[in-house]
């Protein structure tokens, strides 16, 4: 890993050093380790998956990253700048885990509002508002109070409000929770598209079809230690494991390839038709990780 | 109007004003520099502290002169919306619905209603007004915090300081706009409710007076009184000019206008005018003359407990001495109007209906030449309006100086250039008694064992009467500075404090504001007793307050405790504003006075030297506070 992170600078867009968030109380006492030791580079243009099971450390490692957290140790370096810097903020673009917004303002308001926070010009706030509206699909709520959205219609306008600088970094917790399936289609598509605007794109999930099709590149937290990381395709390769996949085999010609496994002195799991991969690599993370606790970080997985 | 705590002028004040707050800021500064170390060190450890602190330091003046105006305007906006859509309106509902039922309780036919009615609608306006500012400021932040809206506003590029400055921004102009609905609503409120007219109506209740022969302008024609209304009377006379004499009852008078043909006149009373005044007083300086004739800063006292006034023994030589520095000869040129309110003390009750006997004296400060002006009968509680004539007669001037002797200063005991001049008929005000543009003003008292009693502020020259409804405004500006300083208390607590508790902090300091001298006299040790930790001792022992605790090393380290809690305590009485100082707003307004620019303007000083700190600290301790904790 730390020779990796030598990489250019102008194509790193976030780079974290040993970042560990413990928890305290109001006494100074330990409550949870959250994040654990985390060294993790992000590149320009990428799309980066944080994925782990709920209370694996995602959400905090997003809020780390935007210094809405302090680290306990570590650093973290976003975008050139330290993650307390106010100015990077023109630049990034986030989506929180539930949609924290005005309840009293209207879609139209909330847009205009998180605008005026930008230096940017009334006109060009304008067009973007009713641009991002119609991109979120909705037209038809602009001028309803956000204390009358479904889940599924504030997380949209959640969505909205973080576009709304038009950012070259969007941090997205859990995009896709609360949307029906066409908004995770829509979702999906907005995150490639904005992958072929030249964006980079993180976003967390317990979902592992949302991150198989979006993501580059993927880390899987549990209990706030990295255990993968690496490119989705390479994460899928398992080492140990191969898989065969073919169409119109006869009996014989399985029969010949499970005598080719036999005399490689090696074992046939299964010739079937393969499931998800992805989940099985990650209930097979966990189950390992609860067998043998401790980091576990495959060769080579950031290029 | 008694004033307790005068105004300094502008131009005197500031500059130990300044001081004081320049200290206290700096003791501020060093603190925070301090904690801000620690901070450091307790989260990075000892190394590299210097370096993050001059980072830190980098940061936050950035923070303080990068601000910029659009963002700040943005949360302006969003916090007005946010009071304006949790409808802190129906606050001027109630208001209105309070006056409603003020209608019915409050008398109009009291001898001073205008100061009743002022009084009443200022108090309940600011009470209303500070307790939603307490609220709105003490709710808005957390609440950004309890729903977490605040990670959607952080994580743009907003700074903290502009975080704290448009809340302050957006809830004074929210806490304005319904001031400015009070104050509107008060003004239509005390004046329909205080006018009213009378009926006259010719042989019921004015009768035509015998004519004596004469046909000079201003004899009498006719006389009577009026209806009863608002329960008085005045009593009237018509002159043969066609002018009306109107006595004066409840600090008003009407005008009266007669029509009709000459059998069968019509009269028609106009409305009051002059309850609601707004007069412009000229203060002098106050010393007193004792029996010896010397000179004394205060007078007798006659055992009162309220030691504002002081007091001057009747036939003898003391006399209260206002001295006047500001009288221009060009706007008095006719002379010039005093007013007073002197206080009477009877050692013996003499015939109770008799009034005490003054007299209003004039004096050269230099030469010490006198001229007796007018003696005057004194009522309590009244307000006595004399006038000084520009030209004096000869016989009004005293042929011998009054003195006025300073101790250990014996040059005074000599004759100055008296300048009594036995051919002379008449004396000019400023030429002969007006010295350097100083004229003494006297006050005695003719009734032996009787005493009249005076403060600086209770006679004052009248000098002109500025416009009603502006100075309407201005009492109304009083109770904004309140506003505005608590509202920056509320917004300062609400950065890292929950709601309740950040509420309960500023209305603490809401209560300490109106009571800063009882908090200043527990913190410099004034009260009886002894300090925090000596009346803790003596309230659980059950011992009085006035003996000395017995002398051993714990009494000693209780009295070292109390130094340093009174040191503590005088710094934070220092943070604390003093909201009867802003008395002198309402208490003008309710009088009839006009308020002073000179006033507002130290006023207003005085709130933005409590804004700008408390938006530092506030913008300080968000800066350093964790968000999504
Ligand atoms: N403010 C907090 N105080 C104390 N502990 C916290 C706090 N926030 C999170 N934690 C703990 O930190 C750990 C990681 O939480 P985090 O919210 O980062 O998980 P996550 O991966 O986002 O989970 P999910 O998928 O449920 O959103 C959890 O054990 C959680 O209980
Ligand atoms: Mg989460």
């Amino acid at each position: 890993m730390t020779s990796e992170s030598k990489a250019p600078e102008s194509t790193v867009v976030v780079q974290t050093k040993n970042l560990t968030k413990i928890y305290r109380d109001f006494w100074g006492r330990q409550k949870v380790r959250a994040l654990k030791a985390l060294d993790l580079d992000i590149r320009k243009g990428e799309v980066f998956g944080l994925l782990g099971p709920n209370g694996s450390g995602k959400t905090t490692t997003i809020k780390l990253l935007l210094g809405l957290l302090f680290p306990t140790s570590g650093s973290v370096t976003i975008l050139g700048c330290p993650a307390g810097d106010v100015t990077k903020n023109e630049r990034i673009g986030y989506l929180p885990e539930e949609s924290y917004l005005y309840r009293f303002l209207n879609a139209e308001e909330t847009l205009d509002f998180y605008g005026r926070l930008f230096p940017m010009s009334a006109a060009v706030r304008r067009q973007r508002v009713s641009q991002l509206i119609s991109m979120v699909g909705l037209e038809s709520a602009r001028k309803r109070q956000l204390r009358e959205y479904s889940k599924g219609m504030t997380r949209r306008i959640g969505l909205a409000q973080a576009l709304i600088n038009d950012p070259d970094l969007i941090l997205l917790d859990e995009p896709t929770s609360g949307l029906d399936p066409i908004g995770t289609r829509n979702m999906k598509d907005l995150i490639l598209e904005l992958k072929a605007q030249g964006k980079t794109v993180i976003m967390s999930s317990h979902l592992l079809a949302d991150v198989q099709d979006v993501c580059d590149r993927i880390g899987i937290l549990y209990q706030g230690e990295l255990k993968e990381l690496g490119r989705v395709e390479d994460l899928l390769k398992i080492n140990a494991e191969t898989e065969i996949r073919a169409e119109g085999l006869s009996e014989e010609a399985k029969e010949k390839i499970r005598k080719i496994i036999a005399e490689d002195n090696s074992q046939l799991l299964y010739c079937d038709h393969p499931t998800s991969s992805l989940e099985d690599l990650f209930l097979n993370i966990i189950s390992e990780s609860e067998a043998r606790p401790g980091k576990r970080v495959r060769g080579g997985g950031t290029d | 109007m008694v004033i307790e705590h005068p105004v300094l002028p502008f131009l005197q004040w500031l500059p130990r004003a300044a001081g004081i707050w320049v200290g206290a800021l700096a003791v501020l500064i060093i603190v925070s520099m301090l904690v801000g170390f620690g901070f450091i060190i307790l989260r990075n450890g000892p190394s590299g502290v210097f370096s993050r602190f001059w980072t830190g330091l980098k940061n936050g003046l950035a923070d303080m002169f990068q601000m910029s105006w659009q963002r700040i305007w943005a949360i302006a906006r969003l916090i007005m919306k946010e009071s304006i859509r949790k409808k802190v309106i129906v606050v001027c509902a109630v208001f209105l619905v309070i006056l409603m039922f003020a209608g019915w309780f409050l008398d109009p036919e009291s001898t001073d209603p205008a100061r009743l009615y002022l009084s009443f609608v200022l108090s309940t306006t600011s009470y209303l007004v500070l307790l939603l500012a307490l609220f709105l400021s003490a709710l808005s932040l957390p609440a950004d915090f309890k729903n977490k809206t605040i990670f959607t506003i952080v994580t743009k590029p907003v700074r903290p300081s502009e975080i704290v400055l448009g809340r302050i921004l957006g809830l004074t102009i929210i806490g304005s706009g319904i001031l400015v609905i009070m104050a509107i609503a008060s003004y239509f409120f005390v004046s329909f409710s205080l006018s009213h007219t009378h009926v006259v109506i010719q042989n019921e209740d004015i009768f035509p007076v015998a004519s004596s022969g004469t046909t000079s302008s201003n004899a009498v024609i006719a006389a009577g009184e009026t209806r009863l209304a608002n329960g008085h009377k005045h009593k009237i006379e018509e002159y043969a000019d066609g002018s009306f004499f109107v006595q004066e009852v409840n600090n008003h008078t009407h005008s009266i206008v007669r029509s009709g043909d000459a059998d069968d006149p019509k009269y028609t009373v106009s409305n009051e005018h002059g309850t609601i005044q707004a007069k412009v007083p000229l203060y002098g300086s106050i010393r007193f003359r004792n029996a010896t004739e010397f000179e004394r800063t205060a007078g007798i006292n006659v055992g009162e407990e309220w030691d504002y006034r002081t007091y001057i023994e009747g036939a003898s030589s003391e006399a209260i001495i206002w001295t006047f520095e500001n009288l221009n000869p060009k706007r008095f040129s006719d002379g010039v109007p005093i007013e007073m309110n002197i206080s009477v003390y009877r050692t013996h009750k003499g015939n109770i209906e008799k009034t005490i006997m003054g007299a209003l004296l004039v004096r050269n400060p230099r030469t010490g030449l006198t001229a007796a002006i007018e003696n005057f009968n004194s009522e309590k509680y009244t307000t006595k309006a004399l006038f000084i004539p520009r030209t004096i007669d000869r016989s009004k001037v005293e042929r011998t100086p009054r003195l006025v002797k300073i101790y250990g200063e014996e040059s005074t005991y000599s004759r100055p250039d008296f300048s009594y001049d036995p051919e002379k008929e008449t004396y000019d005000l400023f030429e002969d008694f007006m010295d350097d543009g100083k004229i003494e003003i006297w006050l005695t008292c003719l009734d032996s064992g009787q005493y009249f009693g005076a403060a600086e502020h209770d006679l004052y020259v009248y000098a002109r009467n500025a416009n009603v409804f502006v100075n309407f405004l201005k009492g109304y500006f009083g109770i904004w500075q309140e506003m505005v300083i608590l509202i920056s208390f509320g917004v300062l607590f609400s950065t890292f404090l929950s709601g309740p508790v950040a509420m309960v902090s500023t209305f603490g300091v809401l209560i300490a504001a109106f009571c800063k001298e009882l908090f200043m006299q527990i913190a410099t040790g004034q009260t009886l007793g002894g300090g925090l930790a000596e009346s803790m001792v003596r309230l659980v022992n059950h011992e009085n307050m006035m003996s000395d605790l017995p002398n051993t090393v714990a009494s000693s380290l209780i009295k070292f405790f109390d130094m340093i809690t009174s040191g503590f305590l005088l710094y934070l009485g220092l943070a604390i504003p003093s909201f009867a100082d802003f008395d002198i707003y309402s208490n003008s307004l309710a009088s009839g006075f006009d308020i002073s620019w000179n006033t507002i303007a130290v006023h207003a000083v005085r709130t933005i030297s409590y804004v700008v700190p408390l938006f530092i600290v506030g913008y300080l301790i968000l800066r350093n506070r964790e968000v999504a904790k």
